[in-house]
């Protein structure tokens, strides 16, 4: 079995031969500096640079992602011809504006891009037709993308993912608005939310025609996201949930359901598990990231619920495991993981998010290692 | 008062104001009807602990008490004994841009009657250190989102414990635990902004 073989029957909810591993997607990937460290700690003298200007990510390399028993390959989208990542320097640190207008800065005591600047704070419903919109379009986007899926899909080695989550529409809108604002409008101004996601989906949907259009025939997954939920709860009430974000997640997984036979990943943080049911009715086949220490979120509970009807992807918590512990208390989180989830397919393995840049580099050797060790099926019954 | 309470609840900042002048026309005091207002918000923050409140109802009862409390005026914004809560200093720890969380323990202190000065975020230690020897808070609230700035935390705290064995630190943030506030030396750490206004209340009377 294949790693695609393996990745498509997990996918399917049946045991393949063993369970697959992830890296290198928008939000499961590393920290340019952990994985030079990694580099260094596997004896490779060569570093890599960031790939991701705004989390300070990489694109890892086929001989790691060879070493660690990465089951996936992505597909990203090319750099935008209308725009291009050149950050000023400034008293406060390096910043920039990107395409939509947010302004981000990365100071030095700080390790990626924060947005400070939200160009439509005061907007109305009528502003935001002259706001200047980022072409969705633009045929940069789609350097490269058709011919490393077909190359991808052709070999057949690997699954095939589709890094097209462009930021998400919904995360895309509370950062043109400004977080704060965005989420009291949601309660006293709800018209313009309505209007700002309307508009910011609109967008999205034309960028997932021009990517789908180019390869959508060749993947086996598109990534999607959006995060609805934090520590404790979800970040709106489910009623909310269900008036702004679910008819617009409809809407999206309809379209791309229309472009590919991909499955579809929805990414979004925290303690998210009372929205589930809701994911699975609309369609999304895979959740991410499982943040297992979130409150709702333990591994066991969630699969229990809604593992015949959702995968899950991810599961490695990154808020005290991966950069506090040892290298054993990686395994064990592993081994926990792999207990609660692995029994009947469903599951890919990787970090709750990116690896940050505290993570020592043993201990995600230890992450990947320890699915390897770990991770056959049928699954030992000492795990 | 019940029309005031409502408005609260529902973040009608021009409701508030309105039902304050009629309601100090109708001879009630300034102090009642902050204490009214303080019970609605703790009300909605009681919610968001339990989780049937969310961001956008926390946001918008707290921002309705600040109008309600400035409208009364800074004089008057004390509590029905005369007293105000208390004084809190709070910033983002160095290395870390997150204000959500910190701007909602902000406005929801200033909505309890507390007197709140926010340093903003990526505070270097030093600079909060400074700020407590100017302006001696009754508590300092430290938050940080990232695990990568957890760090940071443990440093600032050592920082103003070093200077200040006495002053009160809170902690909160995503990533923060009981544990992790027991290791770096922190009084004490509240899981969310409304829960963080009874620990703080209690390490001031302790």
């Amino acid at each position: 079995m294949n790693s695609k073989e393996r990745f498509l029957t997990t996918l399917n909810h049946e045991e393949p031969d063993r369970v697959p591993r992830d890296l290198g997607g928008w939000v499961t990937t590393m920290s340019e500096i952990t994985y030079n460290r990694m580099l260094k700690q596997l004896g490779i003298d060569r570093e890599r640079e960031v790939f991701d200007w705004l989390r300070q990510t990489i694109d890892p390399e086929e001989d790691v992602l060879q070493r660690l028993g990465v089951d996936t390959r992505y597909v990203h989208i090319g750099r935008p011809k209308s725009w291009t990542f050149a950050p000023k320097r400034t008293e406060r640190g390096l910043y920039v504006v990107d395409e939509w207008g947010c302004g981000f800065i990365k100071t030095p005591t700080t390790l990626y891009y924060n947005l400070i600047d939200s160009p439509l704070p005061k907007a109305t419903i009528d502003d935001l037709d002259s706001h200047a919109w980022p072409d969705p379009r633009d045929p940069g986007l789609l350097d490269g993308v058709a011919e490393r899926a077909r190359k991808l899909a052709e070999e057949g080695q690997y699954a095939v993912i589709g890094d097209f989550a462009w930021e998400t529409w919904y995360e895309r809108a509370w950062k043109l608005r400004g977080m704060e604002q965005f989420y009291m409008d949601m309660a006293l101004n709800r018209d313009f939310i309505h209007a700002l996601l309307d508009k910011t989906l609109e967008l999205h949907l034309a960028f997932l025609d021009h990517v789908l259009s180019a390869c959508g025939q060749y993947l086996d997954v598109v990534i999607q996201g959006g995060d609805l939920a934090g520590q404790q709860t979800t970040l709106m009430s489910p009623a909310d949930y269900r008036e702004f974000i679910k008819p617009r997640q409809a809407r999206a997984i309809e379209f791309i359901r229309s472009k590919t036979k991909a499955k579809i990943f929805y990414h979004t943080c925290g303690a998210a598990s009372s929205l589930v049911p809701d994911f699975i009715d609309v369609g999304i086949d895979i959740l991410n990231p499982v943040q297992v220490r979130a409150h709702g979120m333990e591994a066991k509970g969630l699969k229990d619920r809604f593992g015949d009807k959702i995968c899950f992807w991810g599961g490695i918590d990154s808020q005290r495991v991966l950069p506090t512990g040892s290298p054993a208390d990686v395994e064990s989180e592993v081994r926990d993981l792999l207990r609660a989830m692995a029994p009947g397919g469903g599951l890919v393995v990787c970090s709750v998010h990116n690896i940050q840049a505290d993570v020592p580099p043993e201990n995600v050797l230890a992450l990947y290692d320890s699915v390897g060790k770990w991770g056959t099926y049928p699954l030992s019954e000492g795990i | 008062m019940e029309n005031l309470r409502a408005a609260i609840k529902r973040g009608d900042g021009e409701t508030v104001k309105a039902e304050l002048d009629t309601l100090l026309g109708k001879g009630h005091g300034a102090g009642e009807l902050l204490d009214a207002m303080i019970a609605s918000l703790r009300e909605v923050g009681e919610a968001f602990s339990r989780g049937d409140a969310f961001i956008p109802e926390m946001l918008i009862a707290a921002r309705a008490m600040q109008v309600g409390s400035n409208h009364l005026g800074p004089e008057l914004a004390k509590t029905s004994d005369g007293s105000t809560q208390g004084r809190l200093l709070i910033a983002t720890v160095s290395g870390d841009l997150h204000d959500v969380g910190k701007n909602l323990v902000s406005l929801v202190f200033k909505g309890n009657g507390f007197e709140v000065i926010d340093l903003g975020v990526d505070v270097p230690a030093s600079r909060i250190v400074a700020a407590i020897e100017e302006s001696k808070p009754d508590i300092v609230g430290l938050s940080a989102l990232l695990t990568t700035t957890m760090e940071a935390m443990a440093k600032t705290v050592a920082e103003i414990k070093a200077k200040y064995p006495d002053v009160k630190i809170l902690i909160g943030g995503a990533p923060v635990t009981q544990e992790f506030a027991d290791r770096i030396g922190a009084d004490a750490c509240a899981p969310d902004a409304a829960a963080a206004v009874d620990v703080a209340r209690r390490l001031i009377a302790a």
